[in-house]
């Protein structure tokens, strides 16, 4: 073998010839749609789902011809969940790899330094995964947000509250600015409609201690206990619900509402609300596709943030092809009043800020190991088992 | 005379990579500035004085958090940096009387306790540092400026650096290094010039942490006082050299384009492929390639202590020839 290495090296450099350097066919040439997002760091498993709904949408609009017919391709990064790599890397995305169209990082962090260097090169941003409010209101015009803002994600649970006469709750959130925003809202929806917040704390990322929160709980008994958290910390929290025969009326989490929750909480996950934004038995434009696809591809059901993904992907598709363009301030003009429907529901902006309003939230309850959709009742389909069953009670 | 001539063609560099680096050649320099003036500030402490320690980014967290809440009220990013680097200084002249008492791994370890307080300090008190939603800047226009400030700080670490290896402090600080009570006995002030080494290691991650908020235009605990952060400063000074005037350089250097080009594209051969790098350094290099290049005698780099050697032979009589 290794008397034939100037031939193995010759051969070696004919194929990178060809894989790098044949001049590729002008009317081929694809679009290129740049991303950098978590594959390694404490944000990779959520990260995960929104990249795999993302890669899903490629293939099907490649399968149908592509985009302004060229062919979509994407350009990947790891950004390490690092706020600082993501900024780093849409520069390179922007400057190196010329990429024609940009879709945020996956959480509000780094869709924060990520929407100010795509500022600068007044480049159009499709956030897509930072809900933060923040975000948008910084005032950056190129940055516009097609995942669910913060207010969707709680408008259910004053309805709930209000149907069971549940008057208190408690937040024990995971610290993260998704979560401030998503506090600040509750409470004020709590104020208007009288409703006690015992305590409001926060824990940092990656805990998985929750004993002194679980005894502050007990001590205080809330109605509703609600958590704005990533499902580690919710498959965590029921874990320790049940280890410590603890358990309030009613457990809400926006962690509930993936498949982790669902795989790795088993039977203590039961009857657990989830807030959620998109759920595959939904009839929203395009939904059954998507989720039999997502299906068929991955082997699971796609949960809200492979949603948030694909309706992001979706958005940008459209406006692209109503253009005919991939002229940025084009794009970005039409942005100001285009609406359409998504996997996730209705997609409307505020021209101003380019913040979020049309797309609506959910509650689910978990059933038999599946997410089922309790609020609004236009999607509804389950009605929901309250107060949670008391753990002695349950097989 | 080697050395002036490295530094001084180090500096040139940096002059000219704005002129035909595009934007993200820039952004790619300024990371890669940061982690030149942590690695020689950590230097000073850990390669000279030799207490290594886990818990540089307090500093680092601390100046990008002071430097971010003056910008937020209105302060010029550069009046700033320069209240962050005295930030830097002020908390650690009194975190170094109290924690220079600890020795060896006692030191390390309460150190990286420190930097995880001041984490939770930025969590905890919201009210000021707006907890885990992070602090929110106004992004300047492009990023020539930090990047110059970032240069004038990395190269004035480089000939900080030179200085001290040439000085009778620089002497001292070995002494402690090598045997603390030793040290002592013959008369240096150990516990002040600790204090010393450990204050001044602290200036430099106070600036660079309040001008890595302006080049974010935002700041959060996570990224402020990340572990990460301390482990590639420490992993690029062993690899280059503990104690040594181009071993900082040389491995945050090495390291930053290692990372740059794999982690970005292949996140699981880069985590295994830097293991082996640190693994290989440890086995053939255990003081670093800085002291590996110059044991071979090779002309790259010049002796450590290039000018007291000189002093010495002329003293012997011999007749220097550098």
């Amino acid at each position: 073998m290794f008397q034939s290495l100037p031939r193995t090296l010759a051969a070696l450099g004919l194929l990178t010839a060809v894989l790098f350097g044949a001049p590729t066919a002008r009317a081929a040439d694809p679009i290129k749609i740049g991303i950098a997002l978590s594959m390694t760091g404490n944000l990779a498993d959520s990260a995960g789902h929104y990249r795999k709904a993302i890669e899903l949408w490629r293939d099907m609009i490649n399968q149908k011809g592509g985009l302004l017919g060229r062919p979509v391709e994407l350009v990947l990064y790891d950004e390490r969940s690092d706020p600082a790599t993501a900024a780093r890397l849409y520069e390179r995305l922007i400057t190196v790899d010329k990429v024609d169209l940009l879709i945020a990082p996956w959480g509000s962090a780094s869709t924060a330094t990520s929407s100010a260097v795509a500022e600068k090169h007044k480049r159009l941003l499709i956030n897509a995964g930072g809900a933060s409010e923040k975000v948008q209101e910084r005032g950056f015009r190129y940055t516009v947000q097609t995942a669910a803002p913060i207010s969707a994600y709680v408008e259910g649970i004053a309805p709930l509250m209000a149907k069971y006469k549940y008057d208190s709750m408690v937040m024990v959130s995971r610290d993260f600015n998704a979560a401030r925003d998503m506090s600040a809202a509750l409470e004020k929806i709590a104020k208007e409609k009288n409703i006690k917040i015992l305590n409001s704390e926060y824990f940092p990322a990656g805990s998985t201690d929750f004993s002194s929160n679980i005894a502050k709980g007990r001590q205080l008994g809330p109605d509703v206990w609600v958590s704005l958290a990533y499902p580690n910390e919710a498959i965590e929290l029921v874990r320790q619900f049940r280890a410590t025969n603890y358990l309030p009326k009613v457990f809400i989490s926006n962690g509930v509402s993936q498949e982790d929750f669902l795989k790795a909480a088993g039977k203590d996950g039961e009857y657990a609300i989830g807030m959620s934004l998109y759920e595959p038995v939904m009839k929203t434009k395009g939904n059954a596709e998507f989720a039999k696809a997502f299906v068929a591809k991955y082997g699971y059901e796609p949960g809200y943030f492979a949603g948030f993904g694909y309706a992001g992907a979706t958005v940008l598709a459209e406006v692209v092809t109503k253009t005919g363009s991939l002229d940025q301030d084009k794009l970005r003009a039409e942005l100001d009043t285009y609406e359409t429907d998504t996997v996730l529901g209705h997609h409307k902006i505020e021209p101003k800020t380019g913040l979020q309003v049309g797309v609506k939230g959910l509650l689910i309850q978990v059933r038999n190991g599946k997410r089922e959709i309790i609020w609004p009742t236009e999607f509804k389909t389950i009605d929901e088992v309250l107060p949670l069953p008391a753990w002695e009670q349950r097989s | 005379m080697k050395a002036p001539l490295l530094i001084a063609l180090f500096a040139l560099l940096l002059a000219v990579v704005p002129l035909f680096g595009g934007d993200y050649v820039l952004a790619f320099c300024v990371q890669l500035l940061v982690f030149v003036s942590l690695a020689y500030s950590w230097n000073l402490i850990g390669g000279y004085a030799g207490y290594t320690h886990f818990g540089q980014v307090t500093f680092f967290g601390l100046g990008a958090y002071v430097g971010a809440l003056l910008m937020q009220s209105g302060v010029h990013w550069l009046l700033a940096a320069a209240a962050a680097a005295l930030s830097g200084l002020l908390v650690a002249l009194p975190l170094g009387g109290v924690m220079l008492r600890l020795r060896g791994p006692f030191f390390a370890i309460g150190m990286y306790g420190m930097a995880r307080v001041f984490d939770s300090l930025a969590l905890g008190l919201d009210d000021i540092t707006q907890g885990g939603t992070g602090l929110y800047l106004t992004p300047l226009g492009n990023l020539y400026g930090i990047y110059a400030a970032l240069a004038v700080i990395a190269v004035v670490m480089l000939i900080a650096t030179y200085r001290l290896d040439n000085s009778r402090f620089g002497l001292q600080l070995l002494a402690i290094r090598e045997d603390e009570q030793a040290a002592e006995a013959m008369g240096i002030r150990t516990a002040r010039l600790k204090i010393a080494a450990f204050a001044a290691s602290a200036i430099a991650p106070g600036a660079v942490g309040s001008l890595y908020a302006t080049y974010l235009s935002y700041i959060d605990p996570s990224t402020a006082f990340g572990s990460m952060t301390e482990l590639t400063t420490i992993a690029m000074v062993l690899l280059g050299g503990l104690g040594t005037v181009f071993g900082p350089l040389i491995g945050a250097v090495l390291m930053s384009v290692v990372n740059e080009f794999l982690w970005s594209r292949f996140p699981e051969l880069y985590l295994g492929l830097v293991g082996c790098i640190i693994l290989a350094a440890v086995l053939f290099m255990p003081r670093g390639i800085a002291s590996f290049v110059v044991k071979r005698g090779w002309r790259g780099l010049p002796v450590p202590r290039e000018h007291l050697r000189r002093i010495a032979l002329r003293a012997r009589g011999a007749v220097p020839h550098v």
